[in-house]
C-alpha cells in the first residue's frame, strides 16, 4: 500500500523540528527522548479534587516502561494527556519531537493515529469486524503508518498474528466475537502494531484475563515489539510483571 | 484499507436499516419521478393535441366543454352548429379555412368523427407537425375511413379491411349496422395524441348512418350503391376548426362570432382554454406534486432518524476511530459520506425502478388513455430534484455528524460498551 503522502500526512511530517529524529536512529547520541512531558499540570476541573503534576517524565526509544499505580491514582489520566485526548493545563508533552496540543483536537488526533498504537483494557474491537480487518483498520487513519508496511498488507498482518500465536491461516477472516477474550485482546495488540507506530500505549491490557492468559499476552506483545524502534508504555497495578519491563516507574514517584 | 472500506463495513453490519431506509427513500424518489412523468405526459399530450387552429366554432358552450369535446372527444356537445352558420362564417373574408367536425358515433369503442379531407390538410398537432398517412390515403368514397394509429394497432385493422360504424357513442351488439361496411382508405402514423384513438369518416358518411338508422331498417348492402347517389349534404356538424388570414384578429373575429345573430355560436381560442383547463386542473397537479415532494421529506427524516438511533450504538466505534487517528472531521465525513451513499443509492434504485416499471407502463397508458409517456432517460429537472435530494441528505446528515463532532471530543477515548 504505497502511495503518495496524502495532505494529513504532510501536515504532520512538516511539523517535526530537525533535531527530533522520527527514524530514532539508535546510537545517535544528541538524540531527544520519545516521549517528553515537561511541568505538567492537569485537574478534571471545578467539582474534582483530583490532581496530576508531573515535572518531568521521558520514554527513550525502544523501551519498555511499566507504570504502576493503586486504583484511582490517575494513571488513565496520565495516559489520555500523553494521547492527546485529555488537555493539560500546563506543561509540554512532546512524541517524536513533536508537541501534542489537545486544544488542537485534529492535530493531536493526528499525531496519535500516525505514532502511538492504543490497547485498552477491553472492547478494544468492533463486534462486526473480522480479524483481518479489525488489524488493518488502523492503517485507515494513518498513511505513515501503512507506508511502512513493505509488501502486501495481508502478510504483514498474518506475520504479526504468528508472532502474536494466532493462527493466522485459520482466523484471519473469523468475526472476531468469536475468538477468546485473550485472543481478542492479542488482536487489539496486532492493530496497535501495525505500520509500527514508535509509542504503544496499553492502559492495563490484561485486567481482563485470567492470571494465565495475563503472563502469556505480555510475553506475546513484548516479543512482538520491535526493539530498535518501538516503545511500550504499559499500566497496570500489578507489581507482578515488573521484571519483563526495562523499566518500572512508579505513579507517586513521578506526580511527586 | 481505506475509509470507504470502513464506512462500507459499518453499513454492512447495519445492512437491514440500511437497506430499509434506501428502499423507503427509493420508493419515494420512484413515487415523485412517477408523478412528475404523468403530470408531464398528461400536459404535453393535451397542449400537443391541436396546433395550427386559431379559432374552435360551436353552438354556445362553455370555453371547456368546447376544448374538451372538440379536441379530446370528451363528453358530449349540447348543441350542434347549423350547416347554414359555417357556410356563412367560413365565406368571411377574414377566415383562411375552416373544417368542419361531427362526433357522436362509435366504432367498437372509439370515437368516429365526420369531416373532410381538409383536416389533414389544415388541423396540426404537437410542433405544428402535420397529420402524416403510415399507409393509404385520405377520404375519397362515401364509405371511406381512416384510422388513428391505436385504433388500428389495437383492433388489429389493416388497409382495405371492411368494418362497420354504429350510431350512437356505445358500442352494443343491436345498433351495428352490419350493412354498411367501411373500407380503411388509410392508416395515420402515431401521435401520442386523440387522434389516435379516433377513427375519421366523411361528413356525408355520417349523414349516410344516420339516414339508415333514422329508417329503422336494415339496408341490404346493394343499398350502399343508392347512398352513394342520395343527398347527404348535412344539416349540422358539432364544431368547426378555423384559422384566420391575420392571427392578430383573433379576439375581433371571436367577439363576431360570439355575437353572432343568427344563432349563439361560441368561437373558443385554443390557447386560452387551454390556460383555463390548467388552472384548474393546476391545482389537483400542485397538490400531487406537494404529496410526493412532503414522502421525499419525510424519507430523508426517516434516513436522519435512522442515522441517528444508531449513533448511540455507535459510540464505540467512533471512540476506535479517534483512538487510531481519526479527526472529528474525519468521522464527520464519513458519517456524511454514509448519508449520501444512502441517499445515492436510494435515488438510483427509485430511478431503476421508474426507468423499468415505465418501459412496461407505457405501451399501457398509450392504449388506455393515449398518453405518450416520454421514454427518456432523465430530464435536467429531474436531475435538479435528484440532486437536491442529495444535498439536502447531506445537509440532513451535518446534524448527527455536528453531534458526533462534540461526543467524540467530550467522550474522548474512554470506550463505552
Ligand atoms: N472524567 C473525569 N472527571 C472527573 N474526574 C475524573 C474523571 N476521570 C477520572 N477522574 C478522577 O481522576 C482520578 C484518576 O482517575 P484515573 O482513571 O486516571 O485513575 P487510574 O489510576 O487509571 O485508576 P484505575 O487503576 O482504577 O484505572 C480519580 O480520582 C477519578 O475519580
Ligand atoms: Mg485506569
Amino acid at each position: 500500500m504505497i502511495e503518495p503522502a496524502s495532505a494529513e500526512n504532510i501536515t504532520t511530517d512538516s511539523l517535526a523540528p530537525s533535531d527530533g529524529g522520527q527514524d530514532g536512529a539508535p546510537g545517535d547520541s544528541s538524540r531527544a527522548p520519545l516521549l517528553e512531558l515537561t511541568g505538567l499540570k492537569f485537574s478534571y476541573g471545578a467539582g474534582s479534587a483530583f490532581q496530576l503534576t508531573v515535572d518531568h517524565f521521558a520514554v527513550e526509544a525502544g523501551q519498555t516502561v511499566l507504570l504502576l499505580g493503586e486504583s484511582g491514582t490517575g494513571k488513565s489520566t496520565l495516559l489520555n494527556l500523553i494521547t492527546g485526548v485529555a488537555r493539560q493545563q500546563a506543561g509540554e508533552i512532546k512524541i517524536v519531537g513533536q508537541k501534542m496540543r489537545a486544544d488542537k483536537p485534529a492535530q493531536a488526533d493526528r499525531l496519535r493515529g500516525q505514532h502511538i498504537g492504543l490497547i485498552y483494557q477491553s472492547l478494544n474491537l468492533l463486534p462486526y469486524t473480522s480479524v483481518k480487518q479489525a488489524v488493518v483498520m488502523a492503517l485507515a487513519f494513518s498513511s505513515l503508518r501503512r507506508k511502512r508496511i513493505r509488501g502486501p498488507v495481508d502478510q504483514e498482518v498474518k506475520r504479526l498474528l504468528n508472532l502474536l500465536n494466532l493462527d493466522a491461516t485459520a482466523l484471519f477472516d473469523r468475526p472476531v466475537v468469536a475468538l477468546s477474550a485473550g485472543q481478542q485482546q492479542r488482536v487489539a495488540a496486532a492493530r496497535a502494531l501495525i505500520g509500527r507506530p514508535e509509542l504503544i500505549v496499553a492502559d492495563e491490557p490484561t485486567s481482563a484475563l485470567d492470571s494465565k492468559n495475563q503472563a502469556r499476552f505480555l510475553d506475546l506483545v513484548l516479543g512482538s515489539l520491535d526493539r530498535s524502534s518501538q516503545s511500550l508504555l504499559m499500566v497496570s497495578h500489578d507489581e507482578r510483571i515488573a521484571p519483563l519491563f526495562d523499566r518500572v516507574v512508579r505513579i507517586e514517584e513521578l506526580t511527586a | 484499507m481505506r475509509l470507504w472500506a470502513l464506512i462500507w463495513q459499518s453499513l454492512f453490519s447495519r445492512r437491514l436499516s440500511v437497506v430499509l431506509t434506501l428502499v423507503t427513500l427509493a420508493l419515494s424518489v420512484a413515487l415523485f419521478l412517477s408523478v412528475t412523468r404523468l403530470q408531464n405526459a398528461a400536459r404535453n399530450s393535451f397542449e400537443r393535441s391541436i396546433a395550427g387552429v386559431d379559432l374552435i366554432v360551436s353552438a354556445r358552450a362553455s370555453d371547456l366543454q368546447v376544448l374538451l369535446y372538440s379536441v379530446f372527444r370528451l363528453g358530449d356537445p349540447i348543441n350542434n352548429l347549423s350547416w347554414e352558420s359555417f357556410e356563412q362564417w367560413s365565406a368571411d373574408p377574414r377566415i383562411a379555412w375552416s373544417v368542419p367536425i361531427s362526433l357522436g358515433d362509435s366504432h367498437r369503442g372509439f370515437r368516429v368523427m365526420g369531416t373532410t379531407n381538409a383536416y389533414f390538410d389544415h388541423v396540426l398537432y404537437g410542433n405544428n407537425q402535420s397529420l402524416a398517412f403510415a399507409s393509404g390515403k385520405g377520404l375519397d368514397d362515401l364509405f371511406d375511413v381512416v384510422l388513428g394509429a391505436g385504433v388500428a394497432q389495437k383492433l388489429g385493422y389493416g388497409l382495405n379491411d371492411r368494418l362497420v360504424v354504429s350510431h350512437g357513442t356505445v358500442s352494443t351488439g343491436n345498433s351495428e349496422h352490419d350493412d354498411l361496411p367501411f373500407r380503411v382508405s388509410g392508416i395515420l402514423e402515431p401521435t401520442g395524441t386523440s387522434i389516435d384513438q379516433t377513427l375519421l369518416v366523411s361528413l356525408e358518411a355520417i349523414e349516410a348512418i344516420h339516414l339508415g338508422w333514422q329508417t329503422g331498417r336494415k339496408l341490404a348492402s346493394g343499398n350502399a350503391d343508392q347512398l352513394r347517389q342520395a343527398e347527404l349534404q348535412p344539416t349540422q356538424i358539432t364544431a368547426a376548426f378555423v384559422g384566420l388570414n391575420n392571427r392578430l384578429r383573433i379576439f375581433h373575429v371571436q367577439r363576431a362570432v360570439n355575437s353572432y345573430d343568427e344563432e349563439a355560436l361560441t368561437a373558443v381560442v385554443p390557447g386560452v382554454a387551454f390556460a383555463r383547463l390548467w388552472s384548474i386542473v393546476g391545482v389537483a397537479e400542485q397538490a400531487f406534486r406537494a404529496i410526493a415532494v412532503l414522502i421525499v421529506v419525510l424519507s430523508i427524516l426517516a434516513m436522519i432518524t435512522m442515522i441517528l438511533t444508531t449513533l448511540s450504538e455507535r459510540r464505540r466505534e467512533m471512540a476506535i476511530y479517534r483512538s487510531l487517528g481519526a479527526t472529528p472531521l474525519v468521522i464527520a465525513m464519513m458519517l456524511l459520506s454514509e448519508a449520501l451513499v444512502i441517499a445515492f443509492g436510494g435515488c438510483l434504485t427509485g430511478w431503476l425502478f421508474v426507468q423499468a416499471t415505465s418501459r412496461i407502463g407505457a405501451s399501457m397508458l398509450q392504449e388506455r388513455l393515449g398518453l405518450l409517456l416520454p421514454q427518456h432517460w432523465l430530464t435536467w429537472g429531474e436531475l435538479w430534484v435528484l440532486l437536491a435530494i442529495l444535498a439536502s441528505a447531506g445537509a440532513a446528515a451535518i446534524i448527527p455528524a455536528a453531534l458526533v463532532y462534540r461526543s467524540t471530543l467530550a467522550d474522548g477515548l474512554t470506550v463505552r460498551s
